[in-house]
């Protein structure tokens, strides 16, 4: 799921963003559609690790720190980084399962 | 009865198909799930199935808003949470709200790429049309999973 939301939405999106000539899409358009992607990758990470609450402690506390790490990626406009973040976290919790 | 600023949702004739009539009238600022409101737009409401984690999570202004209002972006308060998308999507709005899943946020962010598509050049309406494709599989491999994520 991150695979396709990560190389097949979000790059395609940042590469319309950087397109020469410029898109017809207006650019805050584009970048909406980024953050609102990459919020739903969030999401999921967010969400699995309060499923995983009780697991094992380290995992719990990387999982949070590439949290933690996809929201700066995220803030720096690093969506495709941003997502790979949460996919790791996301992945890490789903494996306590 | 007029409505104002409300959530109409599942309404048995349509939500704001029925404005106009004897039973209720729209007095603006409504929002539905069915885009049937001519002034609004519409609203994904998590459904009934749905887990609620955290129905703080969205709240765009704690202080008493019983429906959603369109408010200009320069108005928006400063503590507004970040990393929330909010029901207007492309513009801004005040009021507390459930998004609901993540699922619903990715079929959001497709169905605004699907409208995009004819507004754009042909390059964007390739890229477009194959980033909703992959969107469509992306929420297929999800909903396989049986998982709804909640906000």
């Amino acid at each position: 799921m991150f695979e396709l939301v990560k190389e097949g939405v979000c790059a395609r999106l940042i590469h319309l963003q950087n397109a020469s000539p410029p898109s017809a899409i207006p650019a805050q358009t584009l970048q909406t559609l980024l953050n609102n992607l990459t919020l739903a990758g969030r999401t999921l990470a967010a969400v699995a690790i309060i499923d995983a609450a009780g697991a094992n402690a380290t995992k719990l506390a990387r999982a949070n720190a590439l949290l933690a790490k996809g929201d700066v990626d995220a803030a720096a406009g690093k969506y495709v980084s941003a997502l790979v973040d949460y996919e790791f976290a996301w992945a890490l919790v789903q494996r306590d399962e | 009865m007029t409505l104002r600023n409300t959530i109409v949702a599942n309404s048995f004739r349509g939500n704001c198909a029925s404005f106009g009539s004897s039973l209720v009238d729209d007095g603006g600022g409504n929002l539905d799930t069915d885009g049937t409101c001519v002034v609004g737009y519409p609203l994904i409401l998590s459904s009934d199935r749905c887990r609620i984690r955290r129905p703080d999570a969205n709240l765009g202004d704690p202080h008493g808003q019983s429906g959603i209002r369109r408010r200009k972006c320069r108005q928006l308060p400063r503590d507004r949470p970040a990393w929330v998308l909010r029901p207007q999507f492309f513009s801004c709005d005040i009021g507390a709200y459930e998004f609901g899943t993540a699922n619903s946020l990715l079929a959001a962010v497709r169905n605004e790429i699907s409208t995009l598509i004819s507004t754009g050049n042909n390059r964007d309406q390739r890229i477009l049309s194959t980033a909703a494709s992959d969107l469509s599989a992306a929420l297929n491999s999800l909903n396989c999973k049986g998982r709804t994520a909640t906000t």
